[in-house]
């Protein structure tokens, strides 16, 4: 629990995030961004289904972040660096809406109103244009845009002071309150924990952290509309990086992610851009993932070192 | 010797991966009336769940009728004529109640006597007649009780498995049930009976098993079980259910010891 | 749908047209829009009622029927109503198909797992149809597409709106009776209260599911016959509709089949009231299903007739 390994990875991380980018070729730095956003929402994915709260509404709070980004730099001024905070609050706002709205109702349920949020706030998005220039989109004001490489450096750090997060979230008391929420709320009131604030703490915290990742993407790509702001896409990236990885556990989001990522540049390099491969790839590996991999890459791996470790053991611990 | 209607060798079955019946074997011969006695939780619903299937087994075979009906599916049995009136009443609450006994035959052997068994039915139990267009879960419970044997018997069952029918009721309404379980073991009806009510049960049971913590512990007819000590020591003893008062378990220990006298 | 209508209607321009044709051409486009609605989240409804599995592929089943119908036009210059019947029978043996080969699998599993499983599906077909068809807009456009009959001067009716609904109440009746009277009906009726004990009555619960979820598929395709000729068909057109089918069911309650009727009926009057009387009304119509959906979750989970599970 003390050991310092931890932290050796992490402050190894983060010096590779600030000090690595700048000698990666372009695409590599591209590909370095896009992982880091993706990591951000798949961690914040898997943080909600760990507390068996499935959202199919992820973009929204992509979309929130990247609005929220885009319209304080247009209006005045605000840093990138800044926009977080902004960013980070709308998003757990909507996720402690979320809690409220469904009260203590079941996944299904759950499932459906987070869809309706990001449906209903893209909706909202596309009709009120003097707010948030409606269909045709906003830019971001070009002025202030970062470095690419500073804007990759600033993204890995945030994808790695997330994946830390839930690295002690896995390691501390929650973690108990997480299995309990996932079996049934009552499980919950029975570790002394307040079903309703905490299922508030999770959506808050998960959608603050989604919402980070839609505050990079708005100044990586300097322009937003509805439709690409609050992308189904992202939703489903965001689950199949965690499933594929490991439901559930830390290091799951990330391997997925990474999986996915790669697949998906696997497709893009052998067919092009042609509409549709990409998308039928995630949606066959989802399937896949579901009916013959439910415990992800993690899952495996444990599986097979397990039967290592334990043959081992026996070994050892014979009278 | 006649092969027995249903035979069960040594069965193993549980739940998820907890063993709940162990090494279990009984046989019940056709027409006979058979007992499975047991405290709460020793095992008899979970060996009439693997009687008819809701469960698989672990190990061990189920014979039924001389072939071997281990693997076999739930709903195949009952076409077979294993009927269950399980525990708890499972009625159907929405539909009224000529929908729940329509649907006790809706396996092809008993679709086509629909209208005998109806007539049965409603001879067995006067008070479903009168409730017949009525909503199953708005019924009371000793109706409801009716309506699960009646629906079981609709099944035109050759074996007749009751899960606890005395469960809930009133003692006059235990009276009235298991008379009309008499009447229907006296039409030839082979039944495995499961009950708490040890006395009721071994008023109509001619044999009868004892389960205890999931292994069969006794084994006699219905006179042994009435002088056996285990039974009227380990379970809703000598006074209990319509043919009582139950004594409560402090009561019980108080008697043991000696120290006090039983309070009625 | 609601814009071609509204146009017509605004045709009238000025305060010049009275308020009780306006009130009339409202109800008679919400009736005629709350057939095709209810025929869409009926499917739904059926599916999650006796398997409690949420079908989130059911409107790329939608979208299928719908290109189904359109080829039938197209290529054998069939009508879609001649149409109908094979793609409705296309739909269920497409839907048995995937019960078998892969909902039933996961029938036990955690509910991230179902959600996650019939979404991907719900992906592959998508984009499935996105390769095989491009995303380009195609439309099935028989002659009664256009028409309308007038109710009177101010009140218009399209035909073929109205014959989608005539479509639509048929099959709803047909499937009422069939589950009133028939004994796989019945069967299937006890299934979903109580599915222990229908095995019991020797009742085959996995294949009332694999019929159930065959049954829901063909509804789903015929409905989307029926848009083939009232919508743009796209490949992309089927996710939207089900999020109306969702909003519809929780409207109405989960469990109850005459709730999904209702609902279909609320959100049909509602849209079209917010699109006639709203200044941009047609934009927001579509965000009417999501606000009332988050609205119900919040004043009423159950839906109007239901009485779903909640957690303790």
């Amino acid at each position: 629990m003390n050991s310092p390994w931890p932290w050796i990875c992490i402050a190894v991380a983060v010096l590779l995030a600030l000090f690595l980018p700048p000698f990666l070729p372009p695409g590599l730095d591209d590909f370095a961004t896009r992982l880091s956003t993706l990591v951000l929402v798949a961690v914040s994915w898997n943080m909600m289904a760990s507390a068996g709260l499935i959202s199919l509404g992820h973009s929204g709070f992509w979309g929130v972040g990247a609005y929220t980004a885009a319209l304080l730099a247009n209006s005045i001024h605000l840093p990138f660096w800044l926009s977080i905070v902004p960013g980070m609050l709308l998003g757990a706002f909507f996720g402690v809406g979320l809690a409220y709205i469904t009260g203590r109702l079941r996944g299904l349920f759950f499932a459906i109103a987070t869809l309706a949020m990001s449906e209903a706030l893209r909706v909202v998005a596309l009709m009120v244009p003097k707010l948030t220039g409606g269909a045709e989109g906003v830019f971001v004001f070009d002025a202030i845009r970062p470095e690419r490489t500073t804007l990759t450096s600033f993204a890995l750090c945030l994808s790695v002071a997330t994946v830390a997060l839930s690295y002690f979230l896995a390691k501390s008391r929650y973690q108990f309150a997480f299995r309990a929420m996932r079996d049934g709320e009552s499980a919950v009131q029975m570790l002394g924990v307040n079903p309703v604030r905490f299922r508030a703490g999770v959506t808050a915290l998960s959608g603050a952290i989604a919402s980070c990742a839609g505050v990079i993407s708005a100044w990586y790509t300097g322009y937003l509309d509805p439709g690409s702001a609050f992308d189904l896409k992202v939703t489903i990236a965001a689950q199949i990086a965690p499933l594929f990885g490991g439901l559930y556990t830390v290091a799951g989001p990330v391997l997925g992610s990474a999986a996915i990522l790669t697949v998906s540049e696997l497709t893009r390099l052998h067919f092009g851009y042609s509409a549709g491969v990409g998308l039928l790839a995630y949606g066959v590996i989802l399937v896949f993932g579901v009916l013959f991999m439910p415990a992800g890459i993690v899952g495996l791996s444990k599986r097979w070192f397990g039967r290592y470790t334990r043959r081992r053991k026996t070994r050892v611990s014979q009278p | 010797m006649t092969r027995p209607m249903l035979e069960l060798q040594n069965i193993q079955a549980g739940y998820d991966d907890s063993i709940a019946i162990e090494d279990v074997s009984l046989t019940v011969a056709e027409g006979e009336v058979v007992c499975l006695l047991g405290a709460n939780g020793a095992g008899k619903t979970t060996t009439m769940r693997a009687v008819t299937g809701l469960i698989p087994l672990s190990k061990g075979k189920i014979l039924y009728r001389g072939a071997d009906i281990s693997k076999q599916p739930a709903h195949e049995r009952v076409a077979e004529g294993i009927c269950l009136s399980p525990e708890g009443r499972q009625i159907f609450p929405e539909l009224t109640v000529m929908e729940n006994l329509v649907l006790g035959s809706f396996n092809a052997r008993a679709r086509v006597n629909r209208k005998q068994s109806f007539e049965q039915v409603f001879t067995l139990f006067p008070k479903l007649h009168e409730r017949r267009n009525q909503d199953a879960g708005s019924m009371s419970g000793g109706e409801q009780q009716m309506l699960t044997i009646g629906r079981a018997l609709m099944g035109q069952p050759r074996l007749l498995a009751l899960d606890e029918p005395s469960l809930g009721l009133s003692p006059k309404l235990v009276m009235t049930v298991f008379e009309s379980i008499l009447a229907i073991a006296k039409a030839g009806i082979t039944i495995l009976l499961v009950e708490q009510d040890t006395r009721a049960a071994l008023t109509i049971a001619q044999r009868g098993y004892v389960l205890s913590t999931g292994r069969v512990v006794y084994e006699g007819t219905a006179a042994d079980l009435k002088q056996s000590e285990l039974v009227q020591q380990a379970f809703v003893g000598a006074k209990s259910g319509a043919f009582g008062g139950r004594k409560t378990r402090r009561q019980r220990l108080l008697e043991k010891s000696g120290e006090g006298a039983p309070r009625a | 749908m609601i814009a071609s209508l509204a146009r017509k209607a605004f045709r009238y321009e000025g305060f010049g047209y009275d308020v009780m044709s306006l009130l009339l051409q409202i109800l008679v486009d919400a009736l005629l829009l709350g057939g095709v609605y209810t025929l869409m989240a009926v499917g739904l409804s059926l599916a999650f009622g006796v398997t409690r599995i949420i079908n989130f592929a059911h409107g790329e089943v939608l979208m299928f029927g719908a290109y189904a119908a359109f080829f039938a036009f197209a290529g054998l210059k069939l009508d879609p109503l001649l149409s109908l019947p094979f793609v409705a029978v296309l739909g269920a043996a497409g839907g048995y198909l995937l019960f078998k080969s892969s909902i039933e699998r996961i029938l036990d599993d955690a509910g991230i797992n179902q959600v996650l499983l019939t979404f991907g599906i719900g992906l592959v077909l998508q984009n499935v149809a996105v390769i095989l068809w491009t995303g380009d807009e195609r439309s099935a456009i028989p002659s009664y597409a256009f028409d309308s009959w007038f109710l009177s001067d101010d009140v218009v009716v399209a035909k073929g709106r109205l014959i989608a609904f005539g479509i639509a109440a048929a099959f709803m009746l047909a499937l009422l009776a069939w589950l009133r009277w028939s004994e796989l009906g019945r069967a299937t009726r006890a299934v979903s209260q109580n599915r222990a004990a229908a095995s019991l009555m020797g009742i085959n619960v996995h294949a009332i599911y694999a019929l159930s979820f065959a049954l829901s598929s063909a509804f789903g395709a015929a409905t989307g016959a029926i848009m083939s000729f009232l919508l743009p068909i796209t490949p992309f057109m089927g996710f939207p509709i089900l999020v109306k089918a969702f909003a519809i069911i929780i409207l109405g309650g989960l469990d109850s089949i005459i709730g999904t009727v209702l609902g279909a009926f609320f959100l049909a009057i509602t849209e079209t009231a917010i699109a006639y009387l709203v200044p941009d009304g047609i934009g927001w119509a579509e965000g009417v299903a999501f606000f009332l959906l988050v609205l119900m979750l919040i004043v009423r989970p159950t839906g109007i007739l239901g009485s779903a599970e909640r957690d303790a």
